[in-house]
């Protein structure tokens, strides 16, 4: 037994999230502590069963400054099959290698497995990759359902694509390993309740998503909640972090954490059952660290065993009588008409990007190129930080994040030039394309910069619709508006319109018309 | 416990005049008291008596040139209102804050309670003043606390700070907090139309600053820091909503800054901005106890506040809130710091809810007021 095993559980990170000074707390808090309360003293009993899932994906990322040349042609990152590799040598075949060892000692683990990250995997033709593959096929692997690309589609205002992609990766699944996935699992919180009825009729039984923060005081993600009658999985993120945040930090008091203690936790935690998610790049450490987190992990199917914990396939617990019925927005996720904060969409840069996107549906006739531009991945690059419940912590700069979105961007426009020709009416796609920063229209109040630009004219209308009376004087009388309509996106027509506009409203109105006469025209 | 025959004194309520945080706390205590007993509130304003919420107002229109004489006139017509009601007496008689200190002076032999909401010390941002009302206040503060059988404060801070000046016995002071009704203050709404209507882009962070623009609430604080912040998140809005001495010089200094001062705003406006900002800041420089604390959570929000009176007793640092130094830049830093984490930030005020909900409920607040009046009637 290590000392950490001795020291009751009542560490920084959980106190601090947990307790509000010496108030009692209500018996729904406790559930994250499971060290500190006994499953005899809440009266409920502790979780006997683990979903133990490996999340495995990795994006086709656009270049920025360093990695692709202005006019190389290259839509993504030139070192992307180098770094892929990297990704699988340093992260997946480490995780794959735990993994095996829970497989052989008779342990299940569910598989998230991204379309995107099986095409790549597929390509590599190594026995690794086969061998990789050839999981699926295990009895006691579950491969979890989503979008074929981990993309924003559940977003869009139309769900033909992400039901297309969805489908997509449910197909490429059952090819592989003969069995649907059952379960669907939400990813960055891209869902909403419109969706439910796609999904069911995909055939998917369940629904994967985390168990955020604030849900704390209401939930306990060791039971099944229900949505509109779909059973609805929560992870568990507190100890997913544990493993994913916590493990190598030494300043946590709980520092090393040993298999032992955290089997033990999981066995006090009160539920039905424990869901972890790890992400496979949790892997991907070097020296002495890989050998601490590797014992970590292998160790973990005995310190379970001994706990009298088993391991249970997500599809196995969703039979289990609902603990509550749950509302989509309660875990964070937009209404169907509503893109809000907590979605993915966190920041303005992000829903710029995402406006182009769901835009370039139409103007990208390159569907595999669009599609790829829709993951995930690349929002969060755009923001400076993410990875909540069992990923990487990822931090960057702003400079960072606004490289990433500036190279996106970039990017999208040029796949839009390129496809414009192939488009019924060329200035119409013009005056519609996604702008890079560079040439973005950005709102100034004469005294300071606003904090808020249009990268396409169909931004430019709905900010138009809020924007304060003085910026819209200021950029007026400096006739700024008819300039960058005709110089940058060509079209005189709505120039000399907005021109005779004197407010923002009735020059928001004449925008918002002139985007459906131009969509008339490509359409 | 007997019902109880109740009078509280207080410059300012609800349903006449409102200055400040004051009138709501002293209102709805004497509503919750008005479910139990028969409470009678002596306060500002025009027409009749009226009854209100279980609770007897009496308004008078006081008169004067400067604040002390027109304090003075107060208290002269709130006695005549008070006597007028004397019959069969009052079992207590309840003071809030320096305003009717002759009323307490002429009912110095009665059951008398003195709550000290503020100082004129901390109204002055932590300083003492040489000029004629800050002495004059200041002394009748010093008299009401030595008059009163029993002194109420809102907070350890604040009885730690009449101890200190005006030498005030401990065994005398009790602490009782302000409460709050939290279903008044939480809004169910689409945070991105109300910042549309500001000039802000819907995802673009909103901190809002709500509060007197004195030098005591510190908003100079927080405008020295939004370069700072600025510099480390560029897409950050604030608000600064309210009015006061120095809202014409804060206007000048944030021309070039993303800031916007809304002036006083009505209560539904402000309910609307709490509720759609995304923080809430109380730099104060002295806060007895800081209403706007638990308005904020009780909207689910996060605060990040200075460490000082009742702000640094209330919130658990890093846990329902971010508690820093008097400075412009640890305000800056822990904007910046908490404004990235949006579920961080969001844990934080399901966290605030949670406290004013077991901690700051009126309720509550009554029951210990209740055993202050007992404590009082009993002569202990």
């Amino acid at each position: 037994m290590t000392v950490s095993d001795e020291i009751p559980r009542l560490d920084r990170n959980y106190s601090a999230h947990i307790y509000g000074g010496p108030l009692p707390l209500p018996d729904t808090l406790r559930i994250y502590t499971p060290g500190l309360y006994s499953s005899h003293a809440m009266n409920e009993p502790g979780c006997r069963r683990l979903c133990m899932e490996l999340s495995i994906h990795y994006p086709y990322f656009v270049g920025t400054m360093g990695n692709v040349p202005a006019n190389s042609g290259s839509t993504f990152s030139r070192t992307q099959k180098e770094d892929f590799r990297k990704y699988l040598s340093g992260a997946v075949f480490p995780a794959m290698d735990c993994m095996s060892t829970w497989l052989d000692s008779g342990k299940s683990i569910a598989l998230s497995l991204s379309g995107v990250a099986i095409e790549q995997l597929a390509a590599e033709e190594t026995d690794s990759a086969t061998c990789l593959l050839d999981l699926l096929k295990h009895q006691s692997v579950e491969s979890i359902g989503q979008t074929y690309y981990r993309s924003v589609a559940g977003l869009f205002s139309d769900a033909g694509e992400f039901t297309h992609q969805v489908g997509r990766h449910a197909d490429l699944v059952e090819d592989l390993s003969g069995r649907r996935p059952r379960v669907f699992e939400i990813t960055e919180f891209v869902f909403n309740s419109a969706l439910i009825d796609p999904i069911r009729t995909l055939g998917f039984q369940a629904l994967y998503s985390e168990g955020s923060e604030h849900l704390l005081p209401t939930m306990n993600p060791n039971y099944v909640y229900s949505c509109q009658d779909l059973p609805v999985l929560l992870r568990n993120c507190r100890l997913s972090d544990d493993i994913a945040h916590r493990f190598h930090d030494y300043t946590w008091d709980r520092f090393p954490l040993t298999a032992g203690t955290f089997a033990r936790w999981i066995a006090e935690s009160p539920g039905d059952c424990v869901h972890i998610r790890l992400d496979a790049d949790l892997f991907a450490v070097t020296g002495d660290t890989a050998q601490s987190f590797k014992k970590f992990i292998c160790d973990l199917p005995d310190a379970l065993h001994s706990c009298g914990v088993a391991t249970a396939l997500p599809s196995s617990v969703i039979g289990n009588s609902p603990r509550g019925e749950l509302r989509l927005e309660e875990l964070g996720m937009c209404s169907p008409d509503t893109v809000s904060a907590l979605t993915g969409i966190h920041n303005m840069h992000q829903q710029s990007a995402f406006w182009c996107l769901e835009d370039a549906r139409d103007l990208v006739t390159d569907r595999e190129t669009w599609r790829r531009l829709q993951s995930t991945d690349h929002f969060s690059r755009m923001a400076i930080s993410s990875g909540p419940c069992g990923r990487v912590l990822v931090r960057s700069t702003s400079q960072e994040a606004y490289d990433y979105f500036s190279a996106y961007m970039q990017t999208l426009a040029r796949c839009e030039e390129t496809c414009r020709e192939k488009l019924r009416s060329q200035p119409a796609a013009r005056a519609l394309q996604c702008l890079p920063p560079e040439t973005a229209f950005h709102f100034h109040s004469g005294y300071r910069f606003t904090g808020y630009s249009a990268h396409s004219l169909h931004e430019f209308s709905r900010i138009l619709e809020f924007i304060p009376d003085e910026v819209f004087r200021f950029h007026h009388e400096r006739m700024d508006f008819p300039r960058w309509i005709s110089e940058v996106l060509g079209d005189t027509t709505l120039a000399e319109n907005i021109d005779r506009c004197t407010e923002s409203d009735q020059a928001a109105q004449r925008v918002r018309e002139r985007v459906r006469e131009l969509w008339q025209l490509l359409r | 416990m007997a019902t109880l025959k109740i009078a509280q004194f207080c410059w300012e309520s609800l349903h006449s005049v409102r200055e400040g945080g004051l009138s709501p706390a002293a209102t709805h205590l004497a509503e919750v008291l008005g479910t139990k007993h028969e409470v009678h509130f002596f306060t500002r304003g025009d027409g009749p008596d009226r009854n209100i919420g279980n609770v007897i107002y009496h308004f008078c229109q006081p008169e004067g040139d400067t604040i002390i004489e027109y304090c003075m006139d107060l208290s002269r017509k709130l006695l005549t209102k008070f006597r007028e009601s004397d019959t069969p007496p009052f079992d207590i008689i309840h003071f809030h804050d320096w305003h009717c200190s002759d009323a307490l002076e002429e009912l110095r032999s009665r059951k008398t309670v003195m709550s000290y909401h503020s100082t004129e010390y901390g109204r002055n941002g932590n300083n003492f003043g040489e000029w004629p009302e800050f002495q004059a206040i200041s002394a009748k503060e010093w008299r009401c606390g030595h008059l009163a059988r029993h002194v109420v404060t809102v907070s350890r801070h604040t009885e730690t700070e009449i101890m200190w000046l005006y030498g005030i016995p401990e065994h005398k002071i009790t602490v009782v907090p302000n409460g709050i009704y939290p279903e008044h203050y939480y809004l169910p709404l689409d945070p991105g139309s109300v910042k549309k209507r500001y000039g802000i882009h819907p995802l673009a962070p909103l901190v809002l600053f709500i509060g007197r623009l004195v030098y005591q609430k510190g908003p100079d604080l927080l405008v020295d820091a939004v370069p700072q912040v600025i510099k480390r998140r560029w897409d950050v809005q604030f608000i600064i909503a309210g009015k006061g001495d120095m809202k014409q010089e804060l206007e000048r200094r944030c021309r070039t800054l993303p800031v916007r001062f809304t002036g006083y705003i009505p209560d539904e406006e402000y309910l609307q901005l709490l509720n759609a900002c995304d923080l809430v800041v109380i730099p104060s420089r002295n806060e007895p106890f800081g209403l706007v604390l638990t308005e904020a959570w009780s909207a689910e929000k996060c605060a990040v506040a200075t460490d000082v009176g009742g702000l640094s007793e209330n919130i658990d640092d890093f846990v329902d809130g971010i508690k820093v130094p008097v400075r412009s830049d640890s305000l800056a830093w822990a904007i910046s710091y908490i404004i990235e984490d949006p579920v961080r930030i969001r844990a934080m005020g399901v966290a605030g809810k949670r406290k004013v909900l077991s901690r700051f409920n009126w309720a509550r607040i009554g029951r210990m007021m209740d055993m202050v009046y007992t404590r009082v009637i009993d002569g202990r």
